[in-house]
């Protein structure tokens, strides 16, 4: 999926820039611990701590790109076959529904992390505070809605509008 | 009481995921609901559960074995890998189809996780098939259902699980889980020659090729051939442990990459976006499906029901059948290592109790819950494999019809022979 | 006593406005079921039903199904009726550094010292500080278990371990505490070890006997040394949050009734220790008696390591030693 706008298209792919340099960072560690551990025998201590920051982080942050890349799995077999005018409705039902399930997830992943802060949870080597960690979800969540509208918008409502010019 | 608020959870789960809501969005709805309606638990928690279904050091496996698929598709390791495998299978009908089920026998010398191994395969493995000429959907049934293999083969986290929670032998354990791992190995290999001739799915070349011909296919398939050496070499030598054998493939195939010339600082990039979207995909969906698995447990569902069969089945072979019949509904909504945790010591001893050797019984709930992994609603298995391969859950569905029956067949032998699961051990031990 | 049941099905099935909503409990811990803790457990809930005449419920949750320690505790924190177990290593990194020195290397030189500690005044304040960090303590008198250490080489002397991979839990404590003894501590998580030990990945582990002999681990480590280098006695904690809102009685029936089920879960953490120790030399592992003398000495450095003294009260070690007398 493509947005003309060119700044919008780059602040979108900052997740993207955001979760491959977090990549790199799991793999290099990781293959860091190999070495370390076997051929020079002082194992990594603090890998896991940073291991699952990084995964947390790709898997929220890659989340909203996912909805770009249409890569979520949804299962399709029965709204396909309704007719046109049913499908349109129930896709309108559908984005309201998922925008409003991520609404929620999002305000109660702001208020654990408001929790981690409070109780000032962090991580048993590094001292990276948990605020960091798990606040990947609810800026997913808002990632997700944005890309989903945007996604939805370029996918349904635009065929729609364009659509009816068309007809008219 | 509460029971009614799960029911109405999972309606709802149910209802959204057939009205094509995002998976994940469908199963973090369910739960949803469950946390409005239940005031006693503190609603952030809901965020906890998706989260700590994600971290988990054992699931890293899966973005590095996509990553691997990824690379090795963009350095040409993949291309180099069929080239051989073609060359070694090219007299077989469905060849290709052939070498995804072996290979997942092979990765289940060194891995536990069949996610893993169905990500890498349908990133690597489909792409090639599809090429020439294998159906998508027919591609991405075999690779979700041989990577069914890779957890019975030794290695697998399931047996590990399974010992130490119902106190079994993890060691007969492992030895146990071959000969179903060969079973359906085997049997899933005639299945795809049978459909393949079925489909003409022709083979490429009339007899096995020999002589030069094979020197020179081994040749120019030696760099990336010796990946599988260094991994298991790797693992058996205790340098590494299976999860980072993933960045060990990864390393490799980016060096080989180099070496052939192939990648470019731009495929490098597409590769990590494809990594990166994929393991999104994929992991929110294990993370919203373990807060729904929470929230079954903790409403004691599963239990509930394992006491009901308990306390009204009287007959060894009648209780197998419930116990089947339960593990694979359960399969279906649970990921199933967390069923395990639940279900193992309710199970187990009651298996016991009517004469049911340990090791039987574990092989038998290990394959129930394999099987449960590729059946919708929410069999993980399934929805990695399409999420990455774009095949239609309908059209998944469809053609894993006469898998499923073999998956069936399958699990009868095991349930009514115990000779499948202790065979093995008897001779070893 | 017979008459118990009996007793609590009545009170359960009396029309009272007690009975119609009791306080459920939610409790969950690692340990699988048939292990002393589980065990224990279940008793404290039968003990809690029978107290509070049905008024109060347990419900017992094992093998880690409500999820991690420390979700637990972020969850009771939260304000769930929860309840879980944890330790000093945990108080460490939940805001009370000095509770951290009751898992550091060699403490206790027996068990009595251990219960003599959770009497002190030190305890008690500790107590009081983690209560303003939200987390309650309910009880203290559990023993966990001696901490040994299973390897696949033979570990006789100190000089043994020199380099030895060693998973330990991911706490600085831990890591610290083999360190000192000349190993390269390893965390990693307990479902990867069965197979790193396997390959040789990593030399050998550390827990109480029950631990080590349910994850099947003597299937691949043949040796075991009786390091006891941790007596780990443990606590249960529920946030302060969900404490409050129980009545006076309620939080003694709940205190009282945990420390009567740790009394019971010792006799039993007793009874497995020693068929532990018996069936791991009935199924082939070489039991090693070490000097624990050699080993404390050796480990004496950690209680003033800068890692610990900069964050400790001053003089700790010292009163730590002193609130045992
Ligand atoms: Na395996
Ligand atoms: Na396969």
């Amino acid at each position: 999926m493509m947005v003309k706008n060119k700044p919008l298209n780059y602040l979108l792919n900052l997740d993207l820039v955001l979760t491959g340099a977090a990549f790199l960072v799991l793999v290099t560690i990781t293959f860091a611990g190999v070495i370390m551990r076997y051929f020079v025998n002082r194992p990594l201590v603090w890998l896991e701590e940073v291991q699952l920051m990084c995964f947390v982080w790709i898997v929220f942050f890659g989340a909203g790109a996912a909805f770009r890349t249409g890569s979520h799995v949804a299962i399709d077999m029965l709204v396909d076959r309704f007719p046109q005018q049913l499908r349109k409705i129930v896709e309108i039902l559908i984005y309201i529904a998922v925008v409003l399930v991520l609404g929620y997830f999002m305000i109660q992943g702001w208020s654990l992390v408001q929790q981690m802060g409070q109780t000032n949870r962090l991580t048993n080597i590094f001292k990276i505070p948990y605020t960091l960690i798990y606040a990947a979800f609810p800026i997913g969540c808002v990632l997700m809605i944005i890309n989903y509208s945007i996604a939805t918008y370029t996918q349904v409502f635009k065929p729609m509008i364009v659509g009816k010019e068309g007809d008219a | 009481m509460e029971i009614s608020v799960v029911g109405l959870s999972a309606l709802v789960l149910l209802l959204l995921l057939f009205l094509k809501v995002p998976v994940f969005v469908s199963v973090l709805a369910g739960s949803l609901i469950y946390f409005i309606n239940t005031p006693s638990v503190p609603p952030q928690i809901i965020a906890q559960r998706v989260i700590a279904g994600i971290e988990s050091i054992p699931l890293l496996a899966i973005p590095f074995f996509v990553a691997a698929g990824v690379f090795m598709n963009y350095s040409g390791v993949s291309k180099r890998v069929m080239q051989f495998a073609e060359a070694i299978t090219g007299h077989m009908s469905g060849g290709l189809a052939q070498v995804n089920v072996l290979l997942s026998a092979l990765m289940g010398g060194l891995s536990g996780s069949n996610l893993a191994d169905a990500a890498m395969q349908s990133k690597m493995l489909v792409p090639e098939m599809v090429r020439k000429g294998y159906s998508n959907e027919f591609s991405s049934v075999v690779t979700a259902t041989s990577a069914m293999v890779t957890p019975l083969i030794p290695p697998g986290i399931a047996m590990i699980l399974y010992g130490s929670i119902a106190n079994v032998s993890i060691g007969r354990l492992f030895i146990a889980g071959i000969g179903p791992g060969v079973l359906l190995t085997i049997s899933l290999m005639m299945l795809v020659s049978f459909l393949s001739k079925r489909r003409g799915y022709k083979p490429v070349r009339e007899k096995m090729i020999a002589g030069n011909e094979l020197t020179k296919a081994i040749g120019v398939a030696v760099l990336p051939l010796m990946l599988p050496v260094i991994i298991i070499g790797g693992i058996r030598l205790g340098i590494f442990t299976p999860t980072e054998a993933g960045s060990v493939a990864i390393v490799y195939s980016l060096m080989l990459g180099v070496v052939y010339r192939e990648m470019n600082l731009r495929d490098f990039l597409k590769g990590l976006k494809e990594t990166i979207t994929s393991t999104a995909s994929i992991m929110i969906i294990v993370g919203a499906a373990s807060a729904f698995a929470w929230i079954l447990t903790r409403e004691r569902v599963p239990q509930t029901i394992t006491e009901f069969i308990v306390s009204n089945v009287d007959n060894k072979y009648l209780f197998l059948m419930m116990v089947n019949v339960f593990l694979i509904a359960v399969g279906m909504f649970i990921e199933g290592n967390a069923a395990m945790i639940v279900l193992v010591p309710l199970l187990a001893p009651v298996a016991a109790a009517y004469g049911i050797h340990e090791i039987h019984f574990a092989m038998v709930f290990i394959f129930n819950m394999a099987i449960g992994a590729l059946s919708p609603p929410m069999g993980t298995l399934m929805f990695v494999t399409c999420g990455i391969t774009r095949c239609r859950i309908s059209d998944f569905i469809r053609e894993a019809v006469p898998f499923y029956i073999l998956l069936f067949t399958c699990l009868m032998l095991l349930t009514f022979f115990p000779i499948f699961s202790l065979g093995l051990v008897n001779l070893i031990y | 006593s017979p008459a118990a049941p009996a007793e609590s099905e009545s009170a359960g099935g009396a029309d009272t406005p007690a009975a119609a909503a009791p306080v459920v409990i939610q409790i969950g811990y690692e340990n699988h079921p048939g292990e002393p803790v589980d065990l224990a457990v279940n008793e404290w809930a039968r003990l809690l039903e029978e107290r509070s005449g049905g008024n109060m419920k347990m419900e017992v949750f094992p093998s880690s199904q409500l999820g991690s320690k420390n979700d637990i505790i972020d969850q009771m924190l939260a304000g769930s009726s929860v309840i879980t177990l944890a330790d000093g290593a945990f108080y460490a990194d939940r805001g009370v550094p000095d509770f951290g020195i009751v898992f550091g290397p060699f403490i206790f030189p027996s068990w009595d010292d251990a219960w003599r500690l959770i009497e002190s005044d030190w305890y008690a304040e500790q107590s009081a500080l983690l209560e303003d960090q939200g987390l309650k303590i309910l009880s203290s008198n559990w023993k966990y278990g001696d901490r040994h250490t299973l390897t696949k080489s033979p570990v006789r002397t100190v000089s043994d371990l020199q380099g030895m991979k060693i998973r330990v839990p991911n706490n600085t404590i831990q890591i610290k505490g083999f360190e000192v003894l000349g190993a390269a501590p390893t965390p990693m998580a307990l479902g990867e070890v069965y197979t790193s030990l396997q390959q040789g990945t990593i030399d050998g582990l550390e827990n109480p006997l029950p631990v080590l002999y349910n994850g099947k681990f003597h299937e691949v480590a043949k040796y075991l040394s009786l390091t006891g280098h941790v007596r780990n006695f443990t606590t249960w904690i529920t946030g302060t949050q969900f404490f409050n809102t129980l009545t006076a009685e309620q939080q003694q029936w709940l205190m009282e009734t945990g420390n009567e089920a740790g009394f019971f879960n010792n006799e039993l953490a007793d009874e497995a220790t020693e068929e532990t120790l018996q069936l791991f030399i009935d199924e082939g592992v070489e039991v090693i008696e070490v000097d624990i003398d050699e080993f404390a000495a050796a480990a004496e450095v950690f209680y003033s390591l800068p890692e610990f003294t900069s964050i400790w009260s001053e003089g700790l070690y010292e009163t730590v030693k002193e609130a045992m007398q």
